[in-house]
């Protein structure tokens, strides 16, 4: 999968809930301390960020309503053709 | 049953009298408040509507703590907020109590011995939302940053807090009144603190729901700290026509409070 494509993804999940600017951030941050850099991910890694930005979701919206958005999140890699 | 359309309703009413108090002020003796909206009939809406919505503010943070699972970082905050909240509710209701019987509010009263135990529990809750946020791993500012934020407002709060307060103690009252009116504008400014730094954790959140939630809650503090400082004020100078205003404050303020919460409640499920 393209780094761009799984941030801009998971930009779209998020947003609603923690505004464009904080979506992106938050998963540019993540992919950064998970080491992603530009260019293709796999499958596994993509599932790495979405487990981390899931455990910074808990502490605001409680550990169920931020399970909810990883599963949304998963969707989206899903249709990027990336789920593991 | 959905509480969404009674707090609609009580918000509504009390922004009405929020307005209806501004108007008030500005337009003096005039006869719509000499004969209609007099200062009996603003001070009991008033009353039940602050009451009512401290109360759901109350409701609604309790909530967002149990609904949150044990060993969150942020329930330890919402249930010190809650709390806090329970104490406002509590001295409100002796104080609306005594709003809606005499059309009068009574100062000191037991319920600023109420109000004075919020806040320091206010106070612990901001400064827990705080350290609960930055361990997220959100990128919502380093602890520097907040260390910089902090000791600028407390440098600000210094600079200010003389020219502030020095009129109140010069002000005749007993040492009850003066205490209280140092002690409320005193927590606010310490209240600042932690609200400037929660400021810049929320607004990197602007266009999403945690923000909408955030930016209710910070104003409705906000607007309680105004609303202490005016108090505190009129009330020293014998500037009771300006009393509308401070009722306006918290009205505002309150509404902002019990719909932040509301919001927060939602977020969390």
């Amino acid at each position: 999968m393209e780094y761009d494509a799984v941030i801009a993804a998971m930009t779209r999940v998020l947003a609603p809930v923690l505004g464009e600017s904080m979506a992106r951030a938050s998963a540019q941050a993540h992919g950064a301390k998970l080491a992603l850099t530009n260019g293709r991910i796999t499958a596994e890694q993509a599932d790495a960020l979405v487990g981390k930005l899931n455990s910074g979701l808990i502490v605001f919206v409680g550990r169920e309503r931020a399970a909810g958005l990883a599963e949304q999140m998963r969707g989206a890699l899903e249709a990027l053709g990336g789920a593991p | 049953m959905s509480d969404r359309r009674p707090l609609l309703v009580v918000a509504t009413a009390a922004l009405v009298l929020a307005a209806l108090y501004v108007g008030r002020t500005a337009a003096g003796d005039v006869s719509l408040y000499r004969d209609f909206l007099t200062d009996a009939t603003l001070v009991r809406g008033a009353a039940v509507c602050k009451l009512a919505l401290l109360a759901f503010a109350c409701v609604h943070a309790t909530q967002t703590f149990r609904r949150l699972e044990p060993g969150n970082d942020a329930r330890s905050p919402w249930l010190l907020l809650a709390l806090a909240l329970g104490g406002f509710t509590l001295g409100q209701s002796i104080l609306s109590g005594h709003q809606l019987v005499f059309a009068k509010s009574p100062f000191p009263s037991p319920a600023d011995a109420l109000f004075i135990a919020a806040y320091p529990l206010l106070l612990a809750a901001f400064v827990r939302f705080g350290r609960a946020y930055r361990r997220s791993g959100l990128p919502v500012g380093k602890l520097w940053q907040h260390l910089a934020i902090a000791a600028s407002v407390l440098v600000a709060g210094a600079l200010v807090a003389g020219p502030l307060l020095r009129p109140v103690l010069a002000a005749p009252g007993t040492r009850l009144e003066h205490a209280l009116n140092v002690a409320y504008p005193a927590f606010d400014l310490a209240l600042l603190i932690p609200l400037a730094i929660l400021v810049r954790i929320a607004w990197p959140f602007r266009g999403g729901a945690i923000f909408r939630a955030w930016a209710l809650l910070l104003a409705g503090t906000v607007g309680m700290c105004a609303g202490d400082l005016l108090f505190a004020w009129f009330s020293m100078m014998d500037a009771s026509h300006l009393d509308p205003l401070v009722h306006g404050s918290y009205l505002v303020a309150y509404a902002c409070l019990a719909w932040g919460t509301r919001l927060h409640r939602d977020l969390v499920g």
